[in-house]
């Protein structure tokens, strides 16, 4: 079985890498409108309904860049004070050769300057209409 | 790659930095307002709404400096505050209310205090075209009796009468661009000052008189070139100020 380090997942921002991360997770949802009635042998029923995704992160904060182009925490700042358009978001393992992709925003980000610790930031993406695979 | 220590992570209410401080998070959020249709195939959609931000904090209770009295009071007195978080290579500034401040005395414990700022309208970060333009507030000419600065602070401006200017190292102006200068005035005595970006004394924008308190000053520019940003009184005054950010919107 080929088991996957969690340091090869990234996810990209049009070309751009979301630098720093630390932790990141794709979650896809949909939402299971219950149509449990009398008729349904006493066990719950659904319809799917509204599917969604998004991408929580967590990373260390940091302002330089590295040589690939990427984006920083400060730049995610940055596009949510400008409320930057949708970009086109990728989550992969392979630099976008695979995974899934859709439009998506980047709905928050908070960065944490506790005494003596490093600095962290983390934020949440959130796509806005389909995702697919790559 | 440059990590930081968020002990160099600071928060300054008005000019003045918060005592004490032992962490600060500033959290900025749009709201994704649900757009989804019959149209959208079953997948949700969402367009950009309002944007807010916070600042919580913690400190420890102090008996000099900024701390719980001085917090309290602008909460008793519904005072809003002019607030840079200042450490990271983009200096972050806002206007902000306190929403709350809690003191914890437990027994045989430190004194703790926390609170937590809420922006109220822009949030500015001061990177890329936004970035910070003032160097040094007199360093092309002054003739104030007294203008003496720290960094990018006037710490003491007095004209005993008459007209007297400042006007900083230059920078690149645009024509029609639109300049923010942001900073606390703290007026001691007399007039306020005024507010212009020049080429050497011929303006080169609107002039805008300060008030003392909060100042977010809005700048249009009438020329391109290489300007400064100059402060002025045309009477008798005494003031200083905090860190001074002028910068492109």
């Amino acid at each position: 079985m080929a088991k996957v380090n969690g340091t090869l997942y990234a996810v990209l921002s049009g070309t751009d890498r979301v630098l720093y991360l630390t932790s990141c997770s794709l979650t896809i949802s949909q939402n299971l409108a219950d149509t449990s009635n009398k008729e349904s042998g006493g066990w719950a029923e659904h319809i799917n309904g509204l599917r969604s995704a998004s991408i929580p992160f967590e990373g260390v904060y940091d302002e330089s860049l590295i040589s690939a182009a990427g984006l920083t925490p400060a730049a995610i700042v940055g596009l949510i004070i400008d409320r930057t358009a949708d970009s086109v978001i990728k989550w992969t393992a392979d630099s976008g050769t695979s995974g899934f992709t859709g439009n998506g925003t980047f709905e928050n980000i908070t960065i944490s300057a506790p005494m003596e610790e490093g600095v962290k930031f983390s934020g949440n993406i959130k796509f806005n209409g389909a995702v697919a695979d790559i | 790659m440059a990590k930081f220590n968020g002990t160099g992570i600071l928060i300054y209410s008005n000019g003045t930095e918060i005592a004490c401080q032992t962490g600060l998070s500033i959290s900025l959020q749009q709201a994704l307002l649900p757009a989804s249709t019959k149209n959208s195939a079953g997948w949700e959609e969402h367009i950009n709404g309002q944007r807010s931000f916070n600042i919580p904090f913690d400190a420890l209770q102090s008996t000099t400096g900024l701390s719980a009295k001085e917090l309290y009071d602008y909460i008793i007195g519904r005072t809003n505050l002019l607030v840079f978080v200042l450490g990271f290579g983009a200096p972050i500034i806002g206007e902000c209310d306190l929403a709350d401040c809690t003191v914890n005395a437990p027994n045989e414990g430190t004194v703790g205090l926390s609170g937590n700022l809420k922006g109220n309208r822009t949030l500015f970060q001061l990177r890329g075209t936004k970035v910070q333009k003032l160097t040094d507030p007199k360093g092309v000419s002054t003739d104030y009796e007294t203008y003496t600065t720290s960094g990018v602070r006037v710490t003491s401006a007095i004209n005993l009468a008459g007209t007297a200017t400042t006007l900083s190292t230059v920078s690149a102006v645009v024509n029609t661009a639109t300049y923010k200068v942001v900073f606390f005035l703290t007026l001691n005595s007399g007039q306020v000052p005024s507010v212009v970006i020049t080429d050497a004394g011929a303006g080169k924008s609107n002039a805008v008189a300060a008030v003392a308190g909060i100042n977010v000053i809005t700048l249009v520019a009438t020329d391109t070139g290489n300007y400064s940003l100059q402060f002025y009184n045309t009477a008798a005054a005494n003031w200083s100020t905090s860190n001074i950010y002028w910068f492109r919107i």
